[in-house]
């Protein structure tokens, strides 16, 4: 293949396609996002109205950071540090965070689990509304526990630690 | 179970796994990694906690990842020194432009379409913590990376080194995988700039300063390793530690620098002297300890990151079915047109295209990366991971239809003729 012929080809293939990934990466800057809400949160609340009901008791020896979201756009997945890890499905829409258990039941890491009682009787739901202050993020919402009437919806503030990161398994 | 019985426990199920399916995948005409890839799939919440989730949290508490990921990164510190050395860009001059045509053409190929796909899934998988700019890189940069070992190791295997489209497609893989390395450095300085970990100025300057001085002024100390092997015919144990105190030295630079201790380690390979024997040996005294037991421990921990389970609905299965769908036609076809562009036959493009879109291990490495810088999301990486997978895996069946092996023994043998001639 003579020169001319290459550099031809050079240009078509390679020189068209590099301003082509210019133009898609100028296009791209238009383009947003959901929130970025991942990470772990510690969270400050009262959860004594609940003590004595199956799932409240979980939270009753829950460490902080209470909350762990792990993010794939606006689809999350919420983990309450509580003795059975929960795991809560979720998604956040503008500023708005909402987490429900998937089939009306508690889903939770694997392992047997410490109150039994809790995944057929009663299900956890989050909601929380997104504040932004500079770079820094926190939660404002409610924990309801469906299932269970005498239990009231317990507010709560949350602050996330540091910086997310995504390098746990 | 005390957390050295747990590690010890865990190490010794994985390397098990690992054996078992390579030799599967052996039985298979599949390389032998890809079965080990396979394995550390199977062992995470995809397979192991999903069919039996009390003896995955037995196995895999998530207390003791941390272990397993500390050890996993000094075998991947190891590994791409390894593969930095294997590398010689030189051996693209002697393909003319053939090779320098198709080399860029099959990096940007792919690194367009992934970026044109990012516009689709940035608003769907990422959020606002990532810049649309390090995303689309990344994705473009996921795409373009060849799996340089895996596709030395076919080519072996299939007793293809030395024949015309061997050393083309050796010689294009290391400019890719040179290229995608820079690209991805980039990347991390990028998204870790935004983080506020370090002065943009201070990351950018500190790594050309360090890549100069390691091209200029360290590649010729290093050279002193080949003389006093070529001297003794081998490196005392000492020279080996001096030699591997250097690689993990230059990893904790670049990472103090603010990109990743991969890149380091990377870099220390590339400017190791690229004589044959001399490469050889560095392979022989890292490579055991580094594929048998360090390797299977970096897929696994790949594995436990990855769960299928997450992908969960219709529409992430479609942007599955598109990333797969855009790394095969970037790279395969990108590859195979440009080849043929440069006066390649069909048959010889048509096996580039297809030796070049196996990402295998090297895309598992960027992806891990990418989902620790906070790139990528979880269910994005295990999209990702996926490609790797099917990319690679596609490799050897497409190859021996493409290149059957009566083919490859006619060309060698019509080689082999000349001289004689």
């Amino acid at each position: 293949m003579d020169k001319r012929k290459l550099a031809v080809a050079y240009i078509f293939l390679v020189g068209f396609p590099l301003l082509t990934l210019v133009a898609i990466l100028r296009a791209g800057t238009h383009l947003s996002a959901p929130m970025a809400v991942h990470g772990n949160w510690n969270v400050q609340a009262d959860f004594s109205p609940w003590q004595g009901v199956p799932c409240g008791a979980l939270l009753n020896n829950a460490q902080q950071p209470l909350l762990s979201i792990d993010q794939s756009g606006s689809e999350l997945t919420v983990r309450l540090n509580d003795s059975e890890r929960t795991v809560l499905p979720g998604t956040i829409d503008g500023f708005t965070l909402s987490s429900t258990p998937s089939d009306g039941e508690i889903e939770s890491e694997p392992g047997p689990p410490a109150n039994p009682a809790c995944r057929s009787s009663q299900s956890m739901r989050l909601q929380a509304a997104v504040n932004q202050h500079g770079k820094q993020r926190s939660l404002t919402g409610t924990l309801h526990l469906d299932g269970c009437a005498s239990c009231p919806p317990i507010a709560f503030t949350a602050i996330r630690q540091g910086l997310p990161g995504r390098n746990e398994p | 179970m005390s957390p050295s019985v747990t590690l010890i426990l865990q190490i010794a199920v994985i390397i098990a796994a690992a054996r078992s399916f390579g030799l599967l995948f052996r039985y298979i005409k599949q390389p032998q990694v890809i079965g080990e890839m396979v394995a550390g799939i199977l062992l995470g919440p995809s397979l192991l906690g999903w069919a039996a989730p009390n003896l995955s949290a037995v196995l895999f508490p998530p207390s003791s990842l941390g272990y397993l990921s500390t050890i996993s990164q000094v075998g991947i510190v190891i590994y791409m020194f390894l593969v930095g050395a294997a590398l010689n860009p030189d051996e693209l001059k002697n393909h003319g432009h053939a090779a320098v045509i198709t080399s860029h053409v099959s990096i940007i190929a792919p690194f367009v379409l992934g970026a044109f796909l990012a516009l689709f899934l940035y608003p769907r998988l990422s959020d606002d913590s990532v810049p649309f700019l390090g995303f689309a890189l990344f994705m473009g940069a996921a795409m373009s990376v060849t799996a340089f070992p895996v596709l030395a190791r076919i080519l072996t295997d299939r007793n293809m080194l030395g024949t015309r489209l061997g050393t083309l497609a050796i010689a294009c893989a290391a400019v890719d995988d040179i290229t995608g390395w820079c690209i991805l450095a980039y990347i991390v300085v990028l998204v870790r700039t935004q983080a506020g970990s370090k002065p943009l100025w201070m990351t950018i300057a500190g790594t050309i300063i360090f890549g100069l001085l390691m091209l200029y002024g360290v590649k010729r100390l290093v050279r002193r390793f080949y003389t006093t092997y070529e001297r003794r015919g081998q490196l005392s144990e000492g020279v080996i530690a001096v030699l591997m105190l250097f690689v993990l030295a230059s990893a904790l630079i670049t990472d103090w620098l603010g990109i990743h201790l991969l890149f380091g380690a990377f870099l220390a390979g590339a400017i190791m002297p690229k004589e044959r024997t001399f490469v050889r040996y560095i392979f022989e005294k890292f490579e055991s300890v580094t594929v048998v037991l360090l390797l299977p421990l970096f897929f696994a921990f790949t594995g436990l990151r990855m769960n299928l389970y997450s992908m969960r609905g219709r529409g992430i299965w479609l942007c599955c079915g598109a990333i797969i769908l855009v790394a095969i036609s970037g790279k395969l076809a990108g590859s195979m047109i440009a080849a043929r562009a440069a006066g390649v036959p069909w048959r010889d493009a048509a096996g580039l295209g297809i030796l070049m879109n196996a990402r295998g291990l090297m895309g598992f490495v960027i992806l891990n990366l990418g989902l620790d810088i906070g790139v990528i999301s979880p269910v994005l990486f295990s999209m990702m991971v996926l490609m790797a997978l099917v990319t690679t895996f596609m490799t050897t069946p497409l190859l021996e239809w493409i290149y059957p092996l009566k083919l490859i023994r006619a060309e060698m043998s019509e080689m082999e003729a000349v001289p004689v001639a």
